[in-house]
């Protein structure tokens, strides 16, 4: 807050959290230096406006200001104001119900039904800049539940049935059940498939997502040929060696949610990155098969960078892709009109490891004063 | 003439591989290329491709016919375009060696993502496919390659009565199926022995593991796997009575699909053989029949064929504690059963394939007979022979380049020829 100053005095109670319900309702106005629009996009001296809830104006501040309402409260921010980042894929607030483990196949299972906000991995998420992401099952079921696309303030859920969450490999596959078999488990969702009843049936028709965790090289290579054949197009998800497959992918035209590189990543990690960016293959960082923090999506989109990716591509991959494929993609990842005004306001530039998170609203309320 | 001549001017244009030199100096006996009738079929045929590797050697052994003393062998695509005899001159320019012979098949590479390649949750799961549980980047792909054996048969562990369906695939090349795959769902695998059963209990309640589930004796094998051959009978005659994967079932009892099974010991061998003649099955094979010089007899009065685990110093092999001997391909061969040798999964290096085939012919076999028992034999074992397993025009160029005499233990693998491509050298 150090370099926020508050012009209008009555706006003072629009940070107290517990008056998070008036700046849903009044309309208001944040300037900033900067403004990261979506991608590499930035507004100098940019301002938007925020109505319920919602972003209902962006702008260069010497376009919009003189048109403002001489009443509404506008908070000027000395840095930089970007869209709050969004996980791909998450499993906070969960605790230890990520999978049901009654069978290996519960696809009628609402993942959201789990969900605690308060939980402090949501916490921790919203502190680290992570205003929403894809709650999703763990990857111990062949068939886990149906994910949700969930902001992390309370329990806020946007989106209740995003994509069917699926996994062909250990641990889904395990000898106490079955099946015990890469084989028996792709023949299992073949013949659900063919029959396409419930959440099945809802994937082919087109109407929930797909994603199918992944990890070893074979089990991409599986994925990708159980897609073609079923004639589906999903996300893998842990899939840190995708970029191998980065043309198979664009065929299939399958999306990737993989793991942020951190610091000692090997140069797989990175290389892969770049090779799905340059086949065009949809990508995006997940928390859910990560041991990283929520910490680690701000600075693997720095590393990307740093390994060769452009910035615009990067920043994507931790907002406007990771909503997209997450299934809040209309509502979440960027600041542009009509979209929920989940915001970050940083001391800088977001992609450098030397900038602070100083806010984060979500639904225009100030949720938190960041880390 | 004019062919030849052809052959070395559309050549790869690497001067290690030229071979307009030679070929102009040697006058060619009855080349096998293609010939004028090739350029007068009708415009819209599609062109051959262009000669892009040719190998001569001292020898080729083309496991299919007599052996070619001085010849070349010309690539065109991933086939072999042309095997031509004539003189050789080991000085000239160009890929030459000592000796040539088709790459190596194994029908027993055990290639397979171990307890994740098998559904245990059922004894009996025809209609399963083993490459859904295949690892393409596994590093025993390359070794398997660079040892000379560049087709092998992927099948599930044995751990079910019926565990599904195997496919044959190249073992080198792009990591997709779609390249690799010679042949989809080849043969159906079975197993007897203790494998099956090993580990298993009855069903006490709610079953808390794969183990419980049957059988849990040899004879309880023996019982499944009659009794998902009468089920499938039934289901062939029966609508009501069909069950997943009757089909494939059905296949083999038709002849359709070769059935192979696991069979190590004297009395596993034996069950095979009985259940093969209960069910008229036409096309089966024993797999890791190491005891199967026991009951050479039974295995020719009911025309089942052989795949051999390596052998062992000690006689003995890893399953189920079969005794392997020297003599046993010889004896096999003497009584005109049909065998092939196999690593079945050995990671040492005395237990590949190319090693197998010295053991054999150290048994008494045949130099003949050991080189189709790695190439042809098991290609016909697992109906693939049209288009791999010898060295013929319009099959699949896969190769084994040898320094000396093909499985002397003073020769030694100097390359391989996989789909027209020289891949290690």
């Amino acid at each position: 807050m150090r370099n926020t100053l508050l012009i209008m005095a009555g706006a003072l109670a629009c940070l107290a959290p517990s008056a998070s319900a008036q700046t849903e309702a009044e309309p208001y106005a944040i300037t900033a230096d900067n403004i990261l629009v979506d991608g590499g996009e930035v507004l100098q001296d940019g301002l938007i406006v925020i109505a319920g809830g919602k972003i209902v104006q962006v702008g260069l501040e010497a376009d919009l200001k003189a048109g403002l309402h001489k009443d509404m409260p506008v908070l000027d921010h000395e840095g930089w104001l970007s869209a709050g980042l969004v996980a791909a894929n998450g499993s906070m607030g969960l605790g230890s119900g990520v999978d049901d483990s009654t069978s290996a196949f519960t696809e009628s299972l609402l993942v959201a039904e789990s969900f605690n906000g308060d939980h402090s991995s949501v916490v921790a998420a919203r502190k680290a800049g992570v205003t929403s992401f894809g709650l999703t099952t763990g990857r111990s079921n062949v068939a886990g539940g149906q994910g949700s696309f969930v902001k992390t303030d309370g329990a806020k859920v946007v989106n209740l049935r995003t994509h069917l969450t699926l996994c062909m490999g250990p641990p889904a596959i395990q000898s106490r059940r079955y099946p015990t078999s890469y084989s028996g488990a792709v023949n299992a969702l073949e013949k659900r498939f063919a029959a396409g009843e419930g959440a099945f049936g809802a994937v082919t028709a087109g109407k929930l997502g797909v994603t199918i965790a992944v990890g070893a090289r074979h089990e991409i290579d599986r994925a990708i040929r159980f897609c073609q054949k079923a004639e589906l197009t999903g996300t893998l998800r842990g899939a840190n060696r995708a970029g191998e497959f980065a043309d198979r992918l664009a065929e299939a035209k399958l999306t990737v949610i993989m793991d942020a590189p951190v610091i000692g990543s090997p140069k797989w990690h990175t290389d892969s990155i770049n090779s799905l960016a340059k086949a065009g293959v949809p990508f995006a960082f997940g928390l859910a098969d990560s041991n990283a923090g929520a910490g680690s999506l701000r600075l693997g989109a720095s590393l990307a960078v740093r390994a060769g990716l452009d910035r615009a591509t990067a920043w994507r991959a931790i907002t406007s892709t990771a909503a997209t494929l997450a299934g809040g993609g209309k509502r979440a990842g960027r600041i542009a009109e009509g979209f929920d005004a989940d915001i970050a306001l940083w001391s800088g530039d977001p992609l450098s490891p030397m900038t602070r998170l100083e806010s984060v609203y979500i639904d225009g309320a100030l949720i938190t004063e960041g880390n | 003439m004019n062919t030849i001549l052809s052959l070395g001017a559309t050549a790869l244009a690497t001067p290690m591989l030229c071979v307009i030199s030679f070929a102009s100096e040697r006058p060619p006996v009855a080349p096998v290329i293609w010939d004028t009738e090739v350029e007068t079929v009708e415009a819209s045929a599609p062109k051959p491709e262009p000669v892009k590797l040719v190998i001569s050697a001292d020898a080729i052994y083309t496991a299919d016919g007599d052996m070619i003393k001085g010849g070349t062998i010309a690539i065109a695509g991933t086939t072999i375009a042309a095997v031509t005899p004539g003189g050789v001159s080991s000085d000239e320019d160009g890929l030459h060696v000592a000796a040539i012979t088709p790459g190596f098949i194994d029908l027993s590479p055990r290639i397979n993502l171990a307890d994740f390649s098998v559904e245990e949750s059922s004894e009996v799961v025809p209609y399963l496919r083993a490459t859904d549980a295949v690892d393409l980047y596994d590093p025993r792909w390359t070794r398997l390659l660079r040892s000379g054996t560049t087709s092998v048969l992927i099948s599930p562990a044995a751990e079910d009565v019926v565990g599904g369906m195997t496919s044959v695939v190249k073992t080198g090349g792009d990591p997709t199926l779609e390249s690799r795959e010679v042949l989809a769902n080849a043969t159906l695998a079975g197993s007897f022995g203790s494998h099956a059963s090993r580990g298993n209990s009855p069903v006490r309640g709610r079953p808390t593991n794969h183990f419980a589930r049957r059988p849990t004796t040899r004879m309880g094998t023996e019982w499944s796997h009659r009794k998902a051959f009468y089920d499938t009978l039934a289901a062939m005659s029966h609508e009501d009575r069909k069950f997943e994967g009757w089909d494939i079932m059905a296949s083999v009892l038709k002849g359709e699909r070769p059935y192979i099974v696991q069979a190590s010991a004297t009395q596993d061998i034996r069950t095979a053989i009985y259940l093969k003649e209960e069910f008229s099955i036409p096309n089966m094979t024993v797999d890791a029949a190491a005891e199967a010089w026991r009951e050479p007899g039974l295995l020719a009065r009911s025309g089942m064929s052989v795949i051999l685990p390596p052998f062992s110093a000690q006689g003995r092999t890893a399953i189920d504690n079969g005794f392997l001997s020297w003599n046993c391909a010889k004896t096999l061969g003497d009584l005109g059963v049909a065998f092939a040798l196999s690593s079945h999964g050995s990671a040492s290096p005395s237990g590949r394939l190319a090693m197998q085939a010295g053991y054999a012919i150290r048994g008494g076999l045949s130099f003949e007979d050991a080189l189709a028992s790695v190439t042809i034999t098991p290609a016909r074992l697992a109906g693939v022979d049209s288009r791999v397993g010898s060295i013929a025009v319009g099959k699949d160029a896969d190769l084994v380049l040898w320094s000396g005499k093909p499985f002397a233990a003073t020769s030694r693998v100097v390359g391989v020829v996989l789909n027209g491509e020289l891949v290690t050298q």
